[in-house]
């Protein structure tokens, strides 16, 4: 590539890679933000209208957003192990993905409590499971195991 | 509180540490009217809403099942069985199943009384507790609860309502327990009369099918019935020893209240009574 024409950015271009027409830039931007604007749709339709709006019922309490948080909770435990080999066990070879793994976890695990904000019923108290935990409930450890992961993935990737 | 049962002890002689306050349902004197249903929902202010014939969506802490023994005519035989919270005591190492479960301690087990509480301010709708419960006795606010315009002014002052988001579930008319208490001490009491705290459902039953009192007192009806040979918990295999038990004297009814899967439960069909 021509230095004169090339853009500006054009050496944080990963190799062989070049930039793409704006409108094409603006479609996949599109596509990308489709699910996510369900998502915050849904989640307002749920702070608003309360959650009956799910079709969840007093027989089916939890619905299949669990699946979707515990898939998000394992590719995050992905990601934070990943960590875990490569600044205490020091493994090498990791150097070229861990960057790229951690940022994944923070998203997953920022996402998963989110999905957790929405889905509970009163969202302001969602605090009362550490200032009241029952250490005998399961969601008592996951709330706190995905709260410190990722608070130590963000600070992995803090400068 | 404890010294209160130690005086209430000696006062009585006869009585264990604490009350455990239970019920036995005699399910052959049951007739599936629904009177327990209705006088719950008043006294414990449970909203209702335009078509409360949505079972699985509406607000019931007292809800009347029929089961058939699937047999056909002329042995076809019907039961019906109001299930209101069985408040668990739990045994050795099972424990109530939702009180274990609840993140936020936002329900608890009395050892004072045997009643499992729900704290409503502070349970904040995860409805992990819903998941846990074998009897579907909880219930969760989908909606914010709305009664036709000036009913509100029938609501029970006793009884706090419930906002939206919050899982919700029979008492066993705490507030009645509450009253009843204060009554007694007001009288220089230490001890509750069998008649001064019963639920409501007890009270409504027309047929007498309801009894309610403290299984560890001898003097209480509910000590005796509940050893009756034909007497049974639901699902007792779980090991969750509720406090509600039942009688029928119908071989069938007994084995469908117990069992619970495969083999046990077969030719009796579950249908929710409309």
């Amino acid at each position: 590539m021509d230095s004169a024409s090339a853009p500006f950015d054009s050496a944080l271009f990963p190799e062989g890679t070049k930039r793409c027409q704006f409108k094409w830039f603006l479609f996949w931007v599109a596509v990308l933000h489709g699910p996510l604007m369900i998502g915050v749709i849904a989640a307002l339709m749920c702070w608003g209208l309360a959650l009956n709006v799910t079709y969840l019922n007093n027989n089916y309490p939890f619905g299949l957003w669990i699946a979707a948080d515990l898939g998000i909770i394992a590719l995050g435990a992905g990601a934070f192990f990943t960590g875990f080999l490569r600044y205490i066990v020091n493994i090498e070879e990791l150097k070229n993905i861990v960057n790229y793994a951690v940022v994944i976890g923070v998203i997953c695990y920022a996402t998963a409590q989110g999905i957790l904000g929405v889905d509970i019923g009163q969202p302001l108290r969602g605090w009362f499971i550490f200032w009241h935990a029952n250490v005998h409930s399961m969601l008592t450890e996951v709330a706190f195991c995905i709260t410190c992961y990722s608070w130590s993935c963000a600070s992995s990737i803090s400068p | 509180m404890k010294e209160v049962h130690h005086e209430a002890e000696e006062h009585h002689g006869a009585h264990k540490k604490t009350y455990k306050y239970g019920m036995v349902v005699d399910l052959d004197k049951c007739t599936g009217c629904g009177a327990c249903m209705v006088a719950c929902m008043a006294e414990n202010n449970l909203p209702f809403r335009k078509d409360n014939s949505d079972r699985v969506r509406s607000q019931l802490w007292m809800r009347v099942y029929k089961i058939s023994n699937g047999r056909p005519f002329p042995d076809t035989d019907i039961s019906y069985i109001p299930r209101p919270c069985q408040h668990c005591e739990g045994s050795g190492h099972h424990h109530t199943p939702c009180v274990s479960v609840c993140p936020a301690t936002a329900t608890d087990y009395s050892h004072e009384t045997g009643i499992v509480s729900q704290v409503y301010t502070r349970c904040f709708g995860c409805r992990y507790c819903m998941a846990a419960c074998p009897y579907h006795v909880r219930v969760f606010n989908w909606w914010d609860p709305t009664w036709p315009k000036g009913m509100e002014k029938y609501l029970n002052p006793d009884v706090s309502v419930r906002m939206r988001g919050v899982v919700e579930k029979c008492s066993f008319c705490y507030h009645r327990y509450q009253r009843a208490k204060n009554k007694a001490y007001a009288e220089g009491r230490r001890e509750l009369h069998e008649d001064e705290y019963q639920t409501a459902c007890t009270q409504a039953c027309p047929a007498g099918a309801i009894t309610f009192g403290d299984l560890n007192n001898p003097e209480h009806k509910v000590h005796k019935l509940k050893k009756s040979r034909y007497a049974f918990r639901l699902l007792e295999k779980l090991g969750t020893n509720p406090k509600v038990y039942y009688v029928s004297t119908r071989d069938w009814v007994r084995k469908a209240g117990k069992a619970y899967a495969g083999e046990e439960a077969k030719g009796v069909t579950h249908v929710t009574h409309a």
